[in-house]
């Protein structure tokens, strides 16, 4: 397809259908077309007779476009929005705080990790806890009998009372 | 690298800074929410779908890399992702009901007539196969460039030109009667 323009001079058939094309698909406004391709397309369509009847026809179809209605604001959708967000900042500080001990204690790995590291090291520490009053007991009771075989007084107080 | 004018506030926001996270939906709710609102045609699952698209901004917005997308590329596309994925869940009977608008009759006022325009359009649109629709909503009424609306859509400049021509020759015929009149 070529047309020929007002002042007598034939587009080349390829930059004619071309700027066809970016008025079918973007419609009339030069402001909507490739921006690389904007000047030579208006020029196009400025020295065009025919081609402008089919830039008119997307021009009609533009216009049917924006009798659209008009998208309102919704301030109920920004409260619950920013809610969210104030809902999630208390859990992202817990996620950041557990991230920077992670790089620091042990950088580069999947935080699973150190947090099965920190797991394990409370067990054994719960586990040892169950086993220290046995150890603290017997050794009080080794005091003590080791006291009453010295026939030393158990304490200052029974000391004073005596 | 992409020079992006929101990376500071995502980063301040992903940081828990309020303010941060409030100018910036006070920069992008609107599109995104226009966006919603022409590819869903209700107001409701619209303003759903775009909650969804900010909770998942908040969840994400600490471990945002600047640099390698734009962020505004990137939110459109997921709210574009929402409404894609509310439009699957519908039935085509709640379509016909959402689009069930009145004939205007004679002496009805202009407001009215308005109200039929646009429902016809948001019907005309509605009916169009999501990506074409969503081709025109983002380069007609969301006013993005092409490159940037391809982006969005994950395809080429040249795809998403065949997605607008096609869409826009249904419009036209499905639109006829109101240019004409």
């Amino acid at each position: 397809v070529s047309y020929k323009s007002e002042d007598g001079v034939r587009s080349t058939p390829t930059s004619g259908e071309r700027f066809l094309a970016l008025a079918a698909s973007y419609g009339a406004n030069p402001a909507r077309w490739p921006q690389a391709e904007r000047d030579a397309a208006e020029k196009y369509f400025s020295v065009n007779a025919q081609a402008r009847v089919l830039l008119a026809e997307a021009a009609k179809l533009d216009d049917a476009l924006d009798g659209a209605a008009r998208v309102e604001d919704s301030s109920a959708l920004e409260a619950r929005i920013m809610a969210a967000f104030d809902a999630g900042s208390g859990a992202n500080i817990v996620s950041r705080a557990a991230g920077w001990l992670r790089d620091r204690v042990w950088p580069g790995a999947p935080l699973w990790q150190p947090a099965t590291a920190f797991a394990l090291s409370l067990m054994i520490g719960v586990g040892a806890g169950f086993l220290l009053p046995f150890s603290n007991a017997a050794e009080a009771n080794t005091d003590r009998g080791a006291s009453v075989a010295l026939g030393e007084p158990l304490s200052l107080e029974l000391t004073g009372n005596l | 690298m992409v020079d992006d004018p929101d990376t500071d506030l995502v980063l301040r926001a992903g940081l828990g800074d309020r303010a941060a996270a409030q100018a910036l939906m006070a920069r992008h709710l609107p599109k995104m929410l226009g966006l919603a609102r022409r590819m869903l045609t209700d107001q409701g699952q619209a303003e759903d779908a775009v909650q969804d698209a900010f909770l998942r901004l908040w969840a994400h917005a600490a471990r945002w890399q600047p640099g390698r997308a734009k962020f505004e590329t990137w939110l459109y596309r997921v709210t574009l992702n929402q409404c894609y994925d509310r439009l699957r869940k519908r039935t085509t009977a709640r379509l016909d009901e959402a689009f069930d608008v009145a004939d205007p009759s004679p002496g009805q006022d202009a407001v009215m007539q308005n109200a039929y325009v646009a429902g016809e359009i948001e019907t005309a649109l509605a009916q169009l196969p999501e990506r074409q629709r969503a081709a025109i909503v983002l380069c007609h009424y969301q006013e993005c460039g092409n490159i940037e609306a391809a982006e969005i859509l994950g395809i080429s400049v040249e795809a998403l030109e065949s997605l607008l021509s096609r869409g826009r020759r249904t419009l036209r015929i499905r639109l006829g009667h109101l240019r004409d009149s």
